[in-house]
């Protein structure tokens, strides 16, 4: 293929050293290379099951973007399909992304194992998730310091969750677990109370990536059943994010865990001012139904959930991009992510160039901070 | 903020300074027994020794404050029920030169097809006899029955040429997105008698009312509605039902609208470089969406400060979207001095109170 | 105009291409079928390398559901975002900025201004002696017509000149 053939040129055209400050990226998606990457980390019985069965019941949209979803200039030609590519190679991200891009601390978020959410062997699907975890630990984070980790978990399996957040939420490196949005009960629920109770213990934050809409054991990805294209998956990706943050919001969940945050990761967010919005005005006249709530909705959310930016938003005019940021308190909520090595990822010099320094200083970098606290440590 | 108990607000209207078109009032089946006219002696007589109650099972409570202001409910049935009431509370309180009836009831719900139409002929033929043809300001929506397209398809050829039909009425939530191809007979079937066809709030599907299962209070359905109404545009748009269907309009009623300008900027960015997906397109999203939809003005769903609804109606990009609405008897407002945004231009605000619903409905 | 060497003719074959740097800028040269395209190896959308991206055809939808594909190895895909270019003559395959009808010059606009025309800048590439030469102007854009395929067809020979076709 024609690949073979490009020499690696330098990219001569990003963003001016202005834009350059010290990144925290909340979003790298990291994973294995091939299937044998997690043999070591398997008992036996279940390697060979993942060497025959895969990851079965998992995506149902493929990814049509890019190259099997991934930027077609970091993607690697010869990589096995349906796993990743090549550009899950650390020295290539440390180099393309960690160096090359100004990126300080990197949140690795996986994304081979999302799909362990929605399986219904729950033990399997356990084990999986635990092989990823110690995989990342032992490669990723043990070579570079600045790699930082979303831990795997299988909510569907809130004990299951809660022991492995008590088994590696304690290591430095990791700083929160991901919960893949496709899910048969919004996360408010108390049956998920297991999962946050371990987050306590451990300090960790509570992150939400889109993964597993309407797969394995989830429900339709809309509530119109299921759409027909890649692009319409993910149009649907905030539907998922507001069914899950209103269940926080009227389960009380903001009161019954008071030190946790959440970070939504990967939906963009101009969709949070009219959504807070809405939800201010509709709790006014059902109020009593969930009377133990007893501030704003959107102050709840406003002061403990937090959302990446990518996919950044391109409006029409421009110049728009002030009111929306305004309008949710970006300069608090927002947190730049890139979403590297996908295809739709964003450029950390290019992206928000014209917000202000001072905001830009906190989407680029405080807010991370604030929202992960192991971080800090 | 404070822990009060909130009721629903007196109903109350407003002359707005001119005769408006008002193109969402809930009207609703008072009960089984009232459509009992307009069926056959074999329904009567099922429905009578049947557990059948009715094409009424949803999740939408009826008792809630949300569901019907103060002052709405008469005497025997449901708020929403009695002409007269409609009559003195919206048509003659707003002005209102033509409101058009939204009913509402849930044959999407029902499995066996034949009782869904039979239920949505009885309805049609209830508002024609006992609303359309008692007061020439009303217009109303067709009901179908959604889950046998072609059957619906039947049911829009048999009253929609009657002059006070101007729109075929879907519930947003639905078994399948509504542009797939095994819903184009009722797109067919609407066009050929230049009809709207209005995607509304609500819907008993069966499909969870979100993408995430059952939300356990009625408030996170309500908030999250919207959501489906995106999906449902989206999926419109990029199964090719505006380029199919060249004459096609699509109304969406009781969406809300905030969220419409990132919506379009959202859905036009990822087409840019997923267009081959859908290469039938012949332009980006958004455009269709302004050249073949409108959207009811209710809710507002505003922003607490007034600007921001000044500025959200420039990021529309057009003053022809939005069409007057009560959503009568819902609460959507407080007062209706608070039913439209403040700030609106001479044009843009007879456009939203009549105009752009004129050109829409033909009327 | 400046003339620089790309490679050997033969180092470039049918669906192979090379990116090179000249005075301060990357360029793509493609070998498509046969014939020699020389494009900007920048995306204006967000400045990516855009000639690393796949190449692929031309997909239009005559109706629903109806899919065409043809143009084997004519339109290139940026590897981020994935708009689509036309490598033959560097037009982008539907103009996604444009929302109102309005003629405009075939030239790079910056990728700020949304209503621009966001096509990528070409240059004259031409087989002088088996040997593949990319020109370069100034800041003037050149295009080379997809029917001219004299002068950048492979297998020709032409003696060396400053004669360009535009």
């Amino acid at each position: 293929m024609a690949i073979d053939t490009i020499e690696r040129t330098s990219t001569d055209a990003r963003g001016s050293a202005s834009t350059r400050l010290t990144t925290i990226d909340t979003d790298i998606h990291h994973g294995i290379y091939s299937k044998t990457d997690l043999f070591p980390y398997l008992s036996k019985v279940t390697a060979d099951r993942f060497n025959d069965y895969g990851l079965i019941g998992g995506n149902l949209y493929a990814y049509n973007g890019g190259v099997r979803g991934y930027r077609a200039d970091v993607v690697d030609a010869h990589s096995p399909g349906g796993l990743g590519a090549a550009a899950t190679n650390i020295d290539r991200t440390l180099a393309d992304l960690m160096d090359g891009c100004g990126v300080g601390i990197g949140l690795l978020t996986g994304s081979s194992l999302y799909s362990a959410a929605a399986m219904p062997d729950l033990d399997y699907a356990s084990e999986l998730c635990r092989a990823f975890n110690d995989f990342t630990i032992e490669h990723w984070l043990a070579r570079d310091a600045r790699f930082r980790f979303a831990m795997a978990i299988c909510p569907q399996d809130p004990q299951q969750a809660a022991q492995e957040i008590d088994r590696i939420g304690g290591h430095p490196g990791v700083v929160a677990i991901i919960m893949p949005c496709g899910a048969p009960r919004a996360f408010g629920q108390r049956f998920y109370n297991p999962i946050y109770e371990a987050c306590e213990r451990n300090n960790l934050t509570v992150a939400i990536h889109f993964a597993t809409e309407g797969t394995g054991v989830n429900p339709p990805p809309t509530s119109a059943g299921y759409p027909t294209y890649y692009c319409e998956s993910r149009q649907a990706r905030p539907s998922f994010y507001q069914a899950h943050l209103a269940s926080m919001v009227f389960e009380g969940w903001f009161d019954k865990f008071p030190t946790l945050k959440v970070a939504m990761l990967e939906a963009g967010f101009a969709w949070v001012p009219p959504y807070i919005w809405k939800m201010d005005q509709d709790w006014k006249g059902l109020r009593y139904q969930t009377p133990w709530v007893n501030r704003l909705p959107s102050e709840y959310i406003l002061e403990r959930v937090r959302f990446a930016t990518q996919p950044v938003e391109e409006p029409n005019p421009p110049e728009a991009i002030h009111s929306i940021v305004e309008w949710m308190d970006g300069k608090n909520t927002l947190m730049f992510a890139s979403d590297y090595p996908h295809w739709d990822w964003d450029d950390p010099q290019q992206t928000l160039n014209t917000l202000k320094p001072e905001i830009r200083q906190r989407i680029f970098h405080d807010n991370a901070l604030d929202t992960f606290p192991k971080l800090r440590a | 903020m404070t822990l009060e108990s909130i009721a629903a607000p007196e109903v109350r209207g407003l002359n707005l300074g001119q005769p408006v078109i008002d193109v969402d009032i809930n009207c609703t089946v008072p009960s089984i027994e009232a459509l009992y006219p307009y069926l056959t002696e074999h329904w009567r007589e099922y429905i009578t020794t049947s557990a059948f109650k009715g094409a009424i099972d949803t999740s939408y409570p009826r008792g809630a404050p949300t569901t019907a202001l103060s002052g709405t409910t008469p005497e025997k049935g449901p708020a929403g029920s009695s002409l007269e009431l409609v009559q003195k509370q919206v048509l003659d309180a707003w002005n209102v030169e033509y409101g058009i009836l939204n009913c509402y009831y849930a044959v999407d719900g029902l499995h066996n097809p034949d009782t869904a139409a039979t239920m949505a002929s009885a309805v049609n033929d209830w508002l024609r006899a006992e609303w359309l043809e008692r007061d020439s300001r009303l217009r109303a929506s067709i009901l179908v029955g959604p889950r046998v397209p072609e059957m619906a398809a039947k049911e829009i050829d048999r009253v929609g040429d009657h002059p006070g039909f101007v729109q075929v009425l879907l519930p947003v939530m639905s078994e399948g997105p509504y542009g797939h191809r095994r819903y184009w007979p009722i797109m067919e079937a609407a066009e050929r008698h230049d009809l709207v066809v209005s995607l509304q709030f609500g819907g008993a599907p069966g499909n969870p009312p979100t993408g995430a299962g059952w939300p356990s209070y009625y408030l996170e359905d309500y908030v999250t509605m919207s959501q489906i109404f995106q999906t449902q545009l989206l999926n419109l748009v990029v199964e090719g039902v505006f380029d199919q269907f060249p004459k096609l309009r699509i109304a969406f009623v009781e969406s809300g609208w905030t969220w419409l300008p990132s919506y379009l900027w959202r859905i036009d960015k990822d087409w840019k470089g997923l267009r081959r997906e859908v290469p039938w397109n012949k332009q980006v999203p958004s455009e269709y969406v302004k050249e073949r939809m409108k959207f009811s003005l209710q809710p507002l769903d505003a922003s607490p400060d007034p600007r921001h609804m000044t500025m959200l109606l420039d990021q529309l990009g057009s003053d022809d979207l939005l069409m007057f609405s009560t959503d009568y008897p819902h609460w959507q407002f407080d007062t209706p001095e608070q039913a439209l945004p403040v700030g609106l231009s001479e044009t843009q605000r007879r456009k939203i109170l009549s105009e752009n619903a004129r050109a829409f409905y033909r009327f | 105009m400046s003339r620089h060497v790309v490679c050997q003719a033969q180092e470039l074959p049918p669906g192979g291409r090379k990116i090179v740097e000249v005075r301060g800028r990357t360029v793509g040269v493609f070998n498509v079928n046969g014939t020699y395209y020389a494009l900007l190896n920048r995306c204006p959308h967000r400045n990516a390398p855009l000639c690393q991206g796949v190449v692929t055809g031309l997909v239009q939808g005559p109706e629903p559901y109806k899919i065409e594909f043809s143009r084997d190895g004519e339109v290139l895909r940026c590897p981020w975002h994935g708009w689509e270019f036309d490598i033959t003559n560097g037009r982008s395959v539907f103009n996604p900025h444009r929302i109102r009808a309005k003629s405009y010059d075939v030239a790079v606009e910056p990728a700020d201004a949304p209503d621009d025309d966001p096509s990528i800048e070409t240059f004259p590439v031409v087989v002088e002696q088996n040997i593949v030469v990319l020109y370069l102007g100034r800041s003037r854009p050149n295009r080379l017509p997809a029917s001219s395929v004299g002068t950048n067809r492979a297998g020709t020979t032409r003696a060396a000149s400053t004669e360009v076709r535009e």
